[in-house]
Order: structure tokens, then sequence, then C-alpha cells
């Protein structure tokens, strides 16, 4: 018992004296009595999942020498069984969140095994997407109905799955079933104390990001993708969602992320350059057109909400603007190249001074990644010997290496001061 | 509280209803076609004999798949087609004609899918049937194999897809090799 230790300790250095320890005992106490099955509840939940998992695959074994009414039988009868222990949480366990979870999954589990196994019986071809959908759609209503947010979670991936098939319109039907999952989502987010939130925002991200990055064919996408990172960036900020940790906020990690990589890729040269007439930088298809004008309306609607708020705009909110306007110019010539470079100099030196004013490393880091980018990409447009080439890294690891460790002593230097 | 208490366990009944209900509705259609279709002998292609088995199920393919009458109308793949059936004397199914709507004048037909249009050398369609995987145990999987295997090196070497149609819809119901069931 650490916090025994910790507190024996305390009270041996007098720093608090035996009243308080008996208090911060019994408060802690108290707390884990509050909370007793939260391990539990896990472990209930791997349970199902590997049991359902593991009865997926061994009728996926298929015995044949079955009579057809037992094998449809053991199809139907783990549903059935889920549905009734649904009935029984319903009725009984209402306010008790494993049994509201556990009924959820093994209805989900119970409907999964059924479909598999019928479309077996008759040799119906598995139309993975069909098979998919049914699935999904007749279980989004479990997550309402249990409040389940594993099963949400669940379904969130299911429907990424679903959508990347890209056969039978999955990328249309996706987004019916995002919108059905986003109430959930939405209540998630209001509840705030909820830590699974993180994954679901991880989910939602990053599902939607690579169903739009699915339709790209042209140069085009990579300014869809830089509005996408925009809006994203916008979305983190708002006041839902903010985070400033980056991993608990992936919204802000595309938007960051994604802004300074297609500026690093957009920086060098060969991108501008029309190769040929196929790879102009005005070929669009029907579904880039739609997602261009769609995020545009939606990127500057949020830049103009959240300016209402803030006044100060970070470089990510309205990056996506000059890149738009370079991108026109780079119809022209391939020159915009050079303003591409100016604009991640211009974001990298500001994030650099604003790294260094908040002292944070990750920010001043984003930043010094920044420059270095534009500086490593001239190498590959200026013909330097390799003597050069090498001296110039030296002096880039140098450099990186030194802002940090600065950086780091006036943070601790100023932390002594505070104390 | 309890009035939204009730609608939920309304709720939840109607979606139970619904989920076995679509399972249901699967398995009596199938078992309706099996007792009262007719049964139609489709004649299957020589199979790749290196690899005739893909895991635990049999990739079937026909002999007839191709079909070169397609001049007048446009067809695109993907677009369901029915193909009408004729027997011929020794009771081994043949395809007489395709069209793009539901035949009235005929029971004998059969509802597939286009898979490839092809223009050249000579305007023709892929035809892809409902029915193209044989679902084996994974351990008769490999008797099977060795079966095919035997039978082919043999030389006298027939194969065909049982099939029972009803109403255009087809379940497949077993594979013959030489007369012989694949299943069996």
């Amino acid at each position: 018992m650490s916090l025994k230790n910790d507190i024996n300790q305390l009270i041996e250095h007098q720093v608090i004296d035996e009243q308080t320890a008996q208090k911060i005992i019994a408060y802690y106490r108290q707390k884990a009595e509050k909370n007793p099955s939260r391990l539990l509840t896990i472990f209930t939940l791997i349970g199902i999942i590997l049991v359902g998992a593991g009865i997926l695959l061994i009728l996926a074994h298929n015995w044949d020498r079955m009579p057809v009414w037992i094998k449809n039988s053991i199809a139907v009868l783990p549903l059935l069984g889920a549905q009734i222990l649904g009935f029984f949480t319903l009725q009984k366990k209402q306010e008790n969140s494993k049994w509201n979870e556990s009924a959820a999954l093994s209805i989900f589990f119970g409907l999964g095994i059924a479909l598999s196994l019928i479309t077996q019986n008759y040799h119906i071809e598995p139309d993975l997407t069909g098979f998919l959908f049914i699935w999904i759609l007749l279980s989004i209503p479990l997550v309402y109905l249990f409040r389940s947010k594993v099963l949400g979670l669940f379904l969130l991936i299911l429907t990424s799955i679903y959508g990347l098939q890209g056969k039978n319109q999955s990328e249309y039907y996706y987004w019916m079933l995002i919108l059905f999952l986003l109430p959930f989502y939405i209540q998630l987010i209001r509840q705030k104390s909820m830590q699974i939130v993180y994954f679901y925002h991880w989910a939602i991200s990053f599902s939607i990001l690579i169903i739009i990055v699915r339709f790209f064919e042209h140069k085009i996408g990579v300014l869809i993708l830089m509005i996408l990172a925009s809006l994203y960036y916008l979305i983190g900020e708002s006041k839902w969602i903010k985070n400033k940790n980056l991993f608990k906020n992936p919204y802000r990690f595309f938007g960051v992320f994604g802004t300074m990589g297609i500026l690093i890729l957009t920086g060098f040269r060969f991108f501008w350059e029309p190769s040929n007439s196929h790879e102009s930088h005005l070929n669009y298809s029907l579904e880039e057109l739609f997602w261009l004008i769609i995020l545009f309306i939606l990127s500057v609607s949020a830049a103009l909400l959240t300016r209402k708020q803030k006044k100060e705009m970070p470089c990510f909110a309205w990056g996506f603007l000059i890149f738009g306007l370079i991108y026109l110019i780079g119809i022209y010539t391939p020159y915009a190249y050079i303003l591409i470079n100016i604009l991640l100099l211009v974001i990298s030196i500001r994030l650099i001074i604003k790294g260094e004013k908040e002292k944070r490393l990750d920010i001043l880091n984003i930043g010094l990644i920044g420059i270095m980018a534009v500086i490593v990409s001239r190498f590959f447009d200026w013909e330097l010997s390799f003597a050069l080439r090498g001296i110039l890294f030296v002096l880039l690891g140098i450099g990186f290496f030194a802002a940090n460790y600065f950086l780091m002593k006036k943070q601790t230097y100023e932390d002594k001061q505070l104390l | 509280m309890k009035i939204n208490n009730s609608y939920k366990t309304a709720f939840f009944i109607l979606l139970a209803v619904i989920q076995l209900g679509f399972v249901l509705q699967i398995i009596f259609h199938r078992e309706m076609i099996l007792r009262k279709g007719e049964t139609y002998y489709f004649e299957l292609a020589p199979v790749d004999p290196v690899d005739p088995l893909r895991g635990k199920y049999l990739d079937l393919r026909f002999k007839e798949n191709n079909w070169k009458k397609i001049s007048g109308f446009e067809w695109k793949p993907g677009e369901p087609i029915w193909l009408i059936l004729d027997k011929d004397r020794q009771g081994v199914t043949h395809i007489k004609n395709i069209t793009k709507k539901r035949p009235k004048d005929t029971p004998h037909f059969l509802k597939a899918k286009v898979l490839f249009v092809y223009d050249r050398p000579q305007p023709s369609l892929e035809i892809k049937y409902p029915f193209d995987k044989f679902y084996l145990n994974e351990f008769k999987a490999k008797k099977a194999e060795e079966n095919y295997r035997k039978l082919t090196r043999e030389g006298i070497h027939k194969a065909y897809a049982k099939v029972k149609i009803c109403k255009g819809d087809a379940v497949l119901v077993d594979v013959l090799i030489n007369d012989q069931s694949l299943v069996k």
C-alpha cells in the first residue's frame, strides 16, 4: 500500500497530523467502496467479447453432418438468449452499467452469429458489405437502449470498415450510420467526466478522415485535406473538446500535424510542376468538388464562430485560406512552392515564439520541425555538395538540441524560483 | 420515469422482433425454396486443379458463364439479369435466353447479375451466379480436395452444381463430381 506508506512518511516528517491522515485514509476508502466493480466490469466485458468471438470462430467450422434445423436453432438461440438477458436488464437492472453493457454486447454478438451461420447453412454468398450494414443498423438502437459505450465504440469502428469497402454505395450509407451514432457521441461529450470519450474522439475523427481521403483522385485532394485539417483544428479548439493534450484531443492532433505535413509536402517544387496534363491542379471529380465546397463552408463558419469568442486566432485556423490562394497561384506557376515555404516559415516561427512564451516544449518542437523541413527541402532543389549538406544537417541537429535544452533549463529555473 | 421505462421496453421488444424476424425470414425463404423449388444441374467448368479449394469453401465456376447475344441493350456490371433456363435430355441445365426484366411467361428462370461486359472480340457479358461458393467442413475440405484431384487425374470428370430454384431465387444444395456428392 503505497498510499499508507506515503501517509506514514508524511506523519513522521510532521507534514500532516494524525487527524488529517485519518481523514485522507477515510476519503480514499470511501472512494474505493463507491467504485468497487470497475475492474470486474472490464473483465466481464472482455469475457463476453472473447466468448462471442470464440463462438463465431467455432461456427465458422461448419458442421455439415447436423440436420439443418439444429444448425438453424444454434444460429438463432444465442440471439434469443441475449435478447431475454436484455429484457431482464431493462426490467430489473437498468441502473447497473455492467448489466447494460453486457446485454448490449451479447445481443450484438448474437445477431452476428445468427447472420453468419445462416449465410453458411444455405451457401449464401457472403456479401460482406450487406452483412455489415444489416448488423450495424440492427445494433445501433442497442447503444441508446442500454447506454452502451463499449458497443458504441465497436459500431463506430465497424461502420468505418463498412464505409471503406466502397461496394454497393457503402461510402454513402456510411454517413447515414455515422449520423445515427452521432447523438450518442454528443451525449458522451456533454457528460464530461467520461474517460472513454477520448476513444470516441479518435474513432470519429480518424474514421471521417479516411473516408474522405478515399475519394481523392487528383491533386486538389491536398487542398481539401488542408481545409479539413483547419476544420479539425477549430473543432479541437471548441469549448466542448478543448484539451491541451494532443493525444486526448485528436482533432487538434490532426489539425496541427495535417497542416504541417501538407505544407512540408507542398514545399517541394515537384508538387507544383505539371509533369503531364492529367496531373493538372484543376482536375477534379464530382466527389472532390462536393467535399471542397462543403468543407470550405464548414471551415469558414467555424473560423468566424471562433473569432467571435477569441481575439487571437492561431495560424492553424486560417492557414487553409492562404494555402487556397497559393494553390490558385500554383495553377499558373510552379514557383508557388516559394510562397508555401514562406508560409511554413512564418507559421513555424510563430509556433517557436509561442512555445517559448508559454514554455511548451511540444509547440516549440513542432515549430522547429517546420523550419527544419524548409531547410531540408531546399537541399533537394539546390545542388549542394554532400559535405555541405552534412554540415547543414549537423548544424540543424545542434540547433534542435539547443532550443530544447534552453527551454527546459528556463522552465526548471522558473520552477525553482516559484518554490 | 416509469412511462419512459415502459416506452423503452416496448421499443426494445420491437427491436428484438425485427432482429429475430430478419434472421427467421432468411431461414423461411430458403426452406421454402428447398421444399417447393425445382432441381437444376448446372455444369461446372474445370477448376484449377492446383488450387480447387479456397479455405473452407469451393469456388465454383460455371461452364455457361458467358452470353454473346447482347445486342440492342446497354448492359452494366452489377445490374440484375434473369436467366431463362432449359434442360437437355440428360437433365443438365442450359441458358436459353437472358432478359433485363423478370420473365412472366415461364417459371424456369434464375435471378443473377452481370459480372463483366466485354466489347471485344465480340460484345458479350459474363454472368455472376448467385451461388458461387460451396461451404465445407474444414476437415472435410481436405478430403474433398484429394477426391477432386483423384477424379480429375482419372480423366473422366463431369462436375455439376445441384441447385433448387423457386421463383427465380436459388439455394445451392450440393456439388457432384462424376455423380458423386462432395459432402457425403
